[in-house]
């Protein structure tokens, strides 16, 4: 009788400890690894400023940014993924698929070719991307029952946006083409302090908006027709919910490029570490575990096939698809959507 | 639980099979070095209307082209050396530069379409008898452009090879005596060049291209960075046996090698009113360089030194990375 | 009889948009330059060499992706299933980019093609082999494709940056283009045009079995299995064979049958060889605007090279939206 809260409280403790013990991992190797490599033991010293200048200058100018914006980034790309997909109630509305992603590439990518010049560039035309496209594939679909019709118009909208990005990228002079591959596939190459500096106070301003997005969640949670009877719109709520979604994915987009499919597998393994849990519950866990893949596949991408570096975008791609499925497939909610 | 663990292992799995897809980098041999002194004249040269280019392709013509499109750099250089003016140019920056034509090759017709895709019919209309390409770029239009006349696709990889293919052209036009005396002057420029250099500390030089994003670096298996190891101490060799992927270099490769002096061309960007010195001056990382805290970064100019393949480039790139670069 | 007249109006439109395509180019448009160059002996050669064969392989090319396009969408009995969106057109272009960089025979126009079915069959294979487990529901097979497809031009684009140099070439692909096309590339694609043609007319009546359900087909006494393979591995030929040759023009396979549809009515056997014709057409046209394009934008600052694909790819957009907004419940009635 006694052991059975000390069993649950176990269960809900070992995820967090494990989540938390990854973390501090992924950083250090995120720190130690790469030319020259330092080892572990060594880091205190390398940070007080003891050790050599490069090495300080590696990590703390290097390794330590780009650690900071991998983490931010993942963290925003798996709350907006966990947001569309349950405003959507869809496991399969992610911004790949929703012309979110491509449209926020696409516009930046036609800023740079056409040399536009921006205020604001390139978060503003990325946000301007992102609502574009994210309003072309909610209009489109408006009338379209079904998760897989939704699913299909997005994808074929987030094809056209594509299209638009890489006649982009055909226009482009072969000295501009080194950028937009950026916009091709996420990258966080070449990230220092300054990237940090512009970059993450806007995640930081929007990522607390997930929060005010919750209560319309739990409206969408009803279903429509039972918000209906409620005297909610659900409309309303869902568009509010999905203009913070294009929000959060356009803050990525604009300094990394897309990095893809985070938003895909985040929130399935936060499901699947609590299932049965609240929206609220799953949201934070999508915001850490994304943060911690995107973490984790920059690792991968910065090491694998060194010094070559691999756009982290594409290994996320391959890694979050395949995961994402092989947890999903799993998943009664994901059948249904299939099917 | 155990489903994600299986989940965790095929994510595992995921790398090698990417790795196992990518060419393997080569070992790192040792480059720069001794440089053996340089011959300062030309080999005899004979017209002839088939040649065999340094890359082994042959090429054969009926009478000495007169009409020449240029699809690459090293086309425009070329001809120009030789005495003639291109009949087409895919290149109008590089060939109204100074070392080349000036403002007048402003009056050289433009090939329609982006770099990599001409326009053919645009290329047909100005009725060359030789059509001269970049490997690995032009090769898809080979079938179309070879209706009207030859696709000579060319690669210089070294300094030595451009030099061949000026022979190579100067043999097919007959203008013999043009090129052995354009290869005699640049031999001159570059061999007076290293010897300045022998005897003397040589500074570690590196060359790189695109912008603070995304740094490519011209390697010791480039042309260019085959012709700057000449000139400094150049400890970038080719990452591996693919060309292509070998000028990927990481910023932490480039802080390790502590470079004096750094070129950089072909910056996104580059109207910008902060100069890109400017901008790796006021980065803490680029800080750490020798070459941004003595101020020796230097902004080249791209058409010139990105696109630029012939000995007329190539000597102007010699005298500028020289001019930039005194020695103590 | 009407029916009759509209084979011929659908006929006429192409051979009108392949003659406007024809009287394109940079050298001169309209008739009376395309008069005055038949005349001169260069000029003629640019008609012969260059004109001729790019309106021929664009008529191939589009006619191919149609028929492609037509048989996916009997297949998973959705009217928005297209090579791009299946997986089939992501992974030929995977075959044909690693063909661009092997170099050699593959980077022949017929290796191309070989390499592009290879890579299209991979695409394939895996919706195959996924949705064999996963049960052949229609609807579940395209959103299956959705995901091959996403990871297949993961690896594209992998590859794409592996070689920084080439983008631009390589872009190309991506998004497809006409140009340079020549006789060679007209000879390596009008055997399958043919093939696939044939083949798809041959398999048309079980296409419309299929593309009802499961239990007609069985009623009539064929496994649905076996003649989906066959039919799929067709699509998958005829979308390789036009993106090898001119890349990933997109919306061709998807606009082209559904307006055949439109026109012909469910009828497969005419369904096919009505989306070769106005898929064969709006490459046509797709092209000549392009050019024209392009020739506006060689007045410019720095010549821009204006693909194909571009204009199939904002065009089919536009008219993508509409479409999906009537057709949503087309959509949802495929699934119960």
């Amino acid at each position: 009788m006694i052991d059975v809260p000390a069993v649950t409280g176990r269960r809900r403790l070992a995820p967090v400890v494990a989540v938390a013990l990854s973390a501090v991992a992924l950083a250090a190797l995120a720190l130690c690894l790469g030319q020259p490599v330092i080892a572990p033991g060594r880091l205190p010293a390398v940070l007080s400023g003891e050790a050599s200048a490069l090495e300080r200058v590696m990590v703390v100018e290097l390794r330590a940014p780009r650690l900071l914006l991998a983490l931010f980034a993942g963290a925003v790309l798996g709350a907006a993924g966990l947001l569309l997909q349950e405003s959507l109630r869809n496991p399969l509305a992610v911004p790949e698929l929703l012309g979110v992603s491509s449209g926020a590439a696409a516009a930046v990518a036609l800023v740079v070719v056409f040399g536009i010049s921006v205020p604001g560039a390139p978060l503003v035309p990325a946000l301007a991307g992102a609502a574009v496209g994210g309003a072309l594939t909610i209009m489109a679909v408006r009338r379209a029952v079904g998760p897989a019709a939704v699913l299909l118009i997005g994808a074929a909208i987030s094809a056209a946006l594509q299209a638009v990005l890489l006649t982009g990228v055909s226009l482009s002079d072969s000295r501009e083409q080194g950028v937009l591959v950026r916009y091709l596939l996420g990258s966080l190459t070449g990230t220092t302090w300054s990237t940090v500096v512009t970059t993450v106070p806007g995640m930081l301003l929007v990522l607390p908006l997930t929060v005010l997005a919750l209560p319309a969640l739990g409206v969408l949670r009803l279903g429509d027709d039972t918000a209906t009877a409620l005297g909610l719109s659900a409309g309303a709520a869902r568009v509010a919910v999905l203009a913070v979604g294009c929000l959060l994915v356009a803050t990525v987009v604009g300094p990394c490029g897309p990095i893809a499919w985070v938003g895909f597998l985040a929130p399935q393994l936060a499901r699947s570490v609590r299932p049965g849990a609240e929206a609220r519950s799953w949201l934070v866990w999508s915001t850490v575990l994304g943060a911690l893949l995107v973490t984790a596949a920059d690792l991968l991408a910065r090491t694998l096939l060194y010094p070559i570096e691999l756009p982290v975008g594409g290994l996320t791609a391959l890694i979050a698809v395949v995961g994402g499925v092989a947890l999903a497939a799993r998943r009664r909610r994901f059948k249904d959507a299939l099917a | 639980m155990r489903r994600t663990r299986n989940v965790i292992a095929a994510l595992a799995a995921l790398p090698l099979v990417l790795s196992a897809c990518s060419t393997a980098p080569t070992s790192d041999g040792p480059v720069g070095g001794e440089t053996p002194a340089i011959e300062r004249t030309a080999a005899p040269l004979e017209p002839s209307l088939r040649i065999t280019d340094p890359h082994g392709q042959e090429l054969t013509v009926d009478a000495p082209p007169q009409r020449i499109v240029c699809l690459s750099g090293l086309c425009d250089d070329i001809v120009v050396e030789l005495g003639l003016v291109p009949a087409g140019t895919s290149n109008p920056g590089l060939l109204t530069h100074p070392a080349l034509l000036g403002d007048e090759g402003s009056t050289v017709p433009v090939v329609q379409g982006g770099f990599g895709s001409e326009d053919v019919e645009s290329i047909a209309r100005l009725e060359p008898d030789l059509v001269i390409g970049l490997s690995g770029v032009h090769d898809g239009l080979a079938d179309a452009v070879e209706k009207f006349a030859p696709l000579w696709l060319t690669e210089p990889a070294t300094w030595q090879e451009s030099l061949a293919y000026l022979r190579n052209l100067g043999s097919l036009t007959g203008r013999v005596s043009e090129a052995t005396q354009a290869e005699e002057r640049f031999r001159t420029v570059l061999a007076d060049a290293v010897e300045r250099k022998a005897g003397q500390e040589p500074k570690t030089a590196v060359l790189m291209y695109g912008s603070l994003d995304s740094i490519g670096v011209d390697n010791t298996e480039s042309l260019k960075g085959d012709l700057l190891a000449n000139l400094f101490h150049y400890p970038f060799p080719a990452r591996s046996s693919n060309v292509d992927t070998a000028s990927n270099y990481s910023i932490e490769e480039l802080l390790a090698q502590q470079p004096d002096v750094v070129f950089v061309y072909s910056l996104l960007f580059s109207d910008d009113a902060t100069p890109l010195s400017q901008q790796l001056a006021d980065n803490p990382v680029w800080r750490e360089i020798p070459a941004v805290q003595a101020g020796a970064v230097h902004e080249m100019n791209p058409e010139l030194w990105g696109k630029g393949r012939g000995t007329r480039s190539l000597t102007a790139i010699v005298r500028e990375a020289i001019e930039k670069v005194p020695t103590a | 009889m009407p029916r009759r007249g509209v084979w011929t109006v659908l006929t006429a439109i192409t051979a009108f948009l392949a003659l406007a395509q024809l009287m394109t180019g940079s050298s001169g448009n309209g008739p009376a330059a395309l008069w005055g160059m038949l005349g001169d002996d260069v000029a003629r050669q640019i008609v012969v060499e260059l004109r001729a064969p790019r309106v021929l392989v664009a008529l191939a090319a589009g006619a191919c992706l149609g028929i492609a396009g037509c048989i996916l969408q009997a297949l998973l009995r959705n009217p928005l299933a297209a090579p791009e969106i299946t997986g089939i057109g992501s992974g030929a272009v995977l075959g044909a980019v690693t063909a661009t960089l092997l170099g050699g025979f593959s980077a022949t126009p017929h290796g191309m093609i070989g390499t592009a079915i290879a890579g299209g069959v991979l695409g394939g294979g895996v919706l195959w082999v996924v949705a064999a487990r996963a049960g052949s529901d229609p609807l579940r097979l395209s959103v299956i494709g959705v995901l091959i497809s996403a990871v297949l031009s993961g690896i594209t684009l992998i590859l794409l940056t592996a070689r920084p140099q080439s983008t631009g070439t390589m872009a190309q692909w991506l998004i497809g283009s006409l140009n340079g096309r020549g006789w060679a590339h007209w000879h390596a694609l009008w055997p399958w045009l043919v093939l696939v043609l044939v083949a798809g007319l041959l398999i048309a009546p079980v296409l419309g079995l299929l593309s009802v359900d499961d239990d007609h087909a069985r009623g009539v006494g064929l496994e649905p299995p076996r003649w989906r393979s066959a039919a799929l591995l067709l699509a998958v030929v005829a979308a390789a064979a036009a993106i090898a040759t001119v890349g990933a023009l997109s919306f061709v396979g998807l606009l082209a049958p559904h307006a055949g549809r439109l026109v012909f009515g469910a009828d497969h056997r005419r369904a096919i060889p009505g989306s070769a014709l106005i898929g064969a057409a709006t490459v046509c046209a797709a092209d000549t605007v392009a050019q024209q394009l392009t020739t506006l934008a060689a007045a410019g600052e720095r010549p821009l090279g204006i693909p194909t694909g571009a204009v199939t790819a904002i065009v089919g957009a536009v008219v993508l939206i509409r479409a999906a907004r009537r057709l949503s419940t087309l959509t949802s009635g495929g699934q119960s």
